[in-house]
């Protein structure tokens, strides 16, 4: 079955008075129907980016410079504006990942939530009223009758996100884009809304993009998990492969930077430096100057995509043929060995 | 009052009047922090954390209850205004957001420099550019840097200026308010590994404030958890997380995504219900050093 969303070969930069920032580079990505998958990287690597090039929510300045993106079996690199109004809420809705910025504060939100039901489906206003109540119900707002009402600012920050996860569930999409939906939150409201989603994938099927830059999110969520650094998508695979049998430096450096994986007494292995700045990239493997292990041959080449199976892919010239024989870190070799042995 | 105690607060409440009812933001917290100890407050946001190191710090005019500093009075402002150069040089705090905690017109070197100007530790120009240099040295900032303004540097590295400003008047204790919170997980590891080397050469005590348990789980001593402006369960780090006792801790550390996907799938977050909270308990000693509130 083809994927529900494909962008393949997909480059875009913005134009600034400071040069051309190329914010994604060369991205392919696959979204199957019924799935989560997490887009995982700090800031700046080009996540949010590469979600509003798929709504086409960017500024004037960006330049699409290569690829296409597929929904449904159709090219929608080239939609017009009044093409996209079609998609956006209806096939595509997304979350952001501030819920006060993104509800109108003067209107009541079960309103908010009806305008979706009544743009994109033909409904009485009695109807998609209904209809609302029904969706906040659904997204976990106790009394959805008479919170209806209510503006924005009577509810607690995990209620808005509901708000707003109703909002996108409110003409059905196919997809949800969710941007950091649960940064802004604490632990254990987080953990709720984590649910929210898995529970709304599993009842209504939609394919779910969960961008985070907290692994453990990830892993709590996803059935399969991209990490991005530097605008491209340097490792996919299913959440095991990411997390059991990692085979990209910077992924092994992001799992290592966890508490989790500490040993108390001993120092966190941190990756050093900083994230590069996206202007004039230079034609190697942008990790190179941050990876300890990294090859001659990585400041010369960008790293081709490699396969490890048919659903893991990494991008770094260690799964080359000629490669020494770099091993990952202690832990993740631990964990792999633990894993094989329970399969 | 113990030898090694170096803060003590007792029954601190601090109360915000509001549309002439009260916001109990801290309400009756006692621990103390011994030296060279790091003691995590946890807990969710709105909890008051935050309320509390402001004030220790003494930014707040608290409600009521005693906050003792090396063994002086200091919630008394008679006595803190007899002791403020001392408190001022050896009791230091680094905020959440740095961008708003260093003050956007001046150059990094002053920054570092002004706590030292301010309590006449370096006497000479020359004493002080050269201390300068070694804080930024010790926390990892290149010198380039010295004339820059803030907002050139990055996030992680303007977090690193405030630790050099804190750790300047090598200080008996330092309050971290969210230092890490605003930061990327790859530079989060960076600023823990720094507080930990720094906490490790100076011997300062320290207070760790966070909503990231195990970030708390690494780094700290000792363990607070609070909610609804108290203490709810307190002790060894390695202990509360070995064995939480009350509801909320269970909760709170059960929430905590681990990066762990088959665990994380079959795990079973723990809720706590709130209407189990007794709004007049204690905290009481159940197990040796491990306090719970009921």
């Amino acid at each position: 079955m083809p994927a529900l969303l494909e962008i393949s070969d997909f480059s875009l930069s913005f134009d600034t008075p400071y040069g051309e920032i190329d914010a994604v580079r060369n991205v392919n990505l696959k979204l199957n129907r019924g799935e989560i998958l997490s887009l995982a990287g700090e800031s700046g690597c080009g996540k949010t980016v590469l979600c509003k090039s798929v709504m086409k929510l960017l500024p004037k300045n960006t330049r699409v410079k290569s690829g296409k993106i597929v929904f449904n079996g159709t090219d929608i690199t080239g939609c017009t504006e009044k093409q996209m109004r079609s998609i956006r809420g209806s096939k595509i809705a997304m979350v952001f990942q501030d819920p006060m910025t993104s509800l109108n504060p003067t209107v009541p939100v079960g309103r908010q939530i009806a305008e979706v039901c009544l743009r994109h489906e033909k409904l009485s206003r009695k109807e998609a009223e209904n209809r609302a109540v029904r969706l906040m119900a659904e997204a976990g707002i106790e009394n959805a009758e008479e919170r209806f009402a209510q503006q924005p600012h009577f509810f607690s920050g995990g209620q808005r996100q509901r708000c707003v996860i109703a909002i996108a569930l409110a003409a059905n999409p196919e997809i949800i884009l969710a941007d950091e939906p649960t940064t802004a939150l604490d632990v254990t409201v987080q953990a709720k809304i984590l649910d929210l989603f898995v529970d709304i994938k599993n009842k209504t099927g939609v394919s779910i993009i969960f961008v985070s830059h907290d692994l453990g999110v990830a892993a709590r969520i996803a059935d399969r998990v991209s990490i991005m650094y530097a605008g491209k998508i340097v490792e996919t695979g299913t959440a095991e492969e990411i997390f059991y049998d990692a085979r990209h430096p910077y992924t092994w450096g992001l799992l290592s930077a966890m508490p989790y994986f500490a040993q108390r007494g001993n120092d966190l292995m941190s990756i050093p430096g900083y994230p590069p700045v996206l202007i004039n990239i230079p034609e190697c493997d942008a990790f190179a100057p941050r990876n300890p292990n990294a090859l001659k041959i990585d400041f010369e080449q960008e790293p081709p995509e490699f396969y490890v199976s048919p659903t893991h892919s990494a991008a770094t010239w260690l799964l080359d043929k000629r490669a020494p024989n770099v091993l990952p870190p202690d832990f993740i070799q631990r964990r792999r060995n633990e894993q094989w042995k329970k399969m | 009052m113990e030898e090694n105690v170096i803060l003590s607060v007792k029954n601190l409440k601090q109360y915000f009047e509001f549309k002439s009812a009260y916001v109990k933001a801290v309400n009756g917290v006692s621990f103390d922090v011994k030296k060279g100890e790091i003691l995590a407050l946890a807990g969710e946001s709105g909890c008051g954390k935050s309320t509390t190191a402001k004030c220790i710090m003494g930014l707040n005019r608290i409600t009521s209850g005693e906050i003792y500093f090396k063994g002086n009075k200091i919630s008394d402002r008679n006595v803190y205004r007899a002791h403020s150069k001392d408190i001022h040089k050896n009791l230091q705090i680094v905020f959440q957001d740095s961008a708003s905690a260093l003050n956007p017109k001046m150059r990094i070197k002053d920054i570092i420099a002004e706590p030292l100007r301010a309590n006449n530790i370096c006497t000479s120009q020359a004493a002080l550019d050269k201390r300068v240099e070694s804080l930024m040295e010790q926390t990892g900032l290149d010198l380039i840097y010295k004339d820059r303004y803030p907002y050139e540097l990055s996030g992680g590295q303007r977090q690193r200026a405030a630790i050099a400003r804190s750790i300047s008047t090598s200080p008996d204790l330092i309050i971290a308010d969210e230092p890490i919170a605003s930061l990327d997980v790859s530079i989060q590891a960076q600023i823990v590994n720094l507080f930990k080397r720094l906490q490790r050469e100076h011997g300062f005590s320290f207070i760790f404030i966070a909503h990231d348990l195990s970030v708390v789980k690494y780094i700290s001593d000792r363990t607070a958890v609070m909610l609804k402006g108290r203490i709810v369960e307190m002790a060894p780090t390695t202990e509360l997380f070995k064995n939480p006792l009350h509801g909320y801790t269970k909760a709170l550390i059960s929430a905590v995504p681990l990066p762990d996907p088959i665990y994380e799938r079959n795990k079973k977050i723990l809720e706590y219900d709130f209407s189990e909270f007794n709004e007049n308990g204690r905290l009481t000693e159940v197990l040796p050093e491990h306090f719970v509130y009921k």
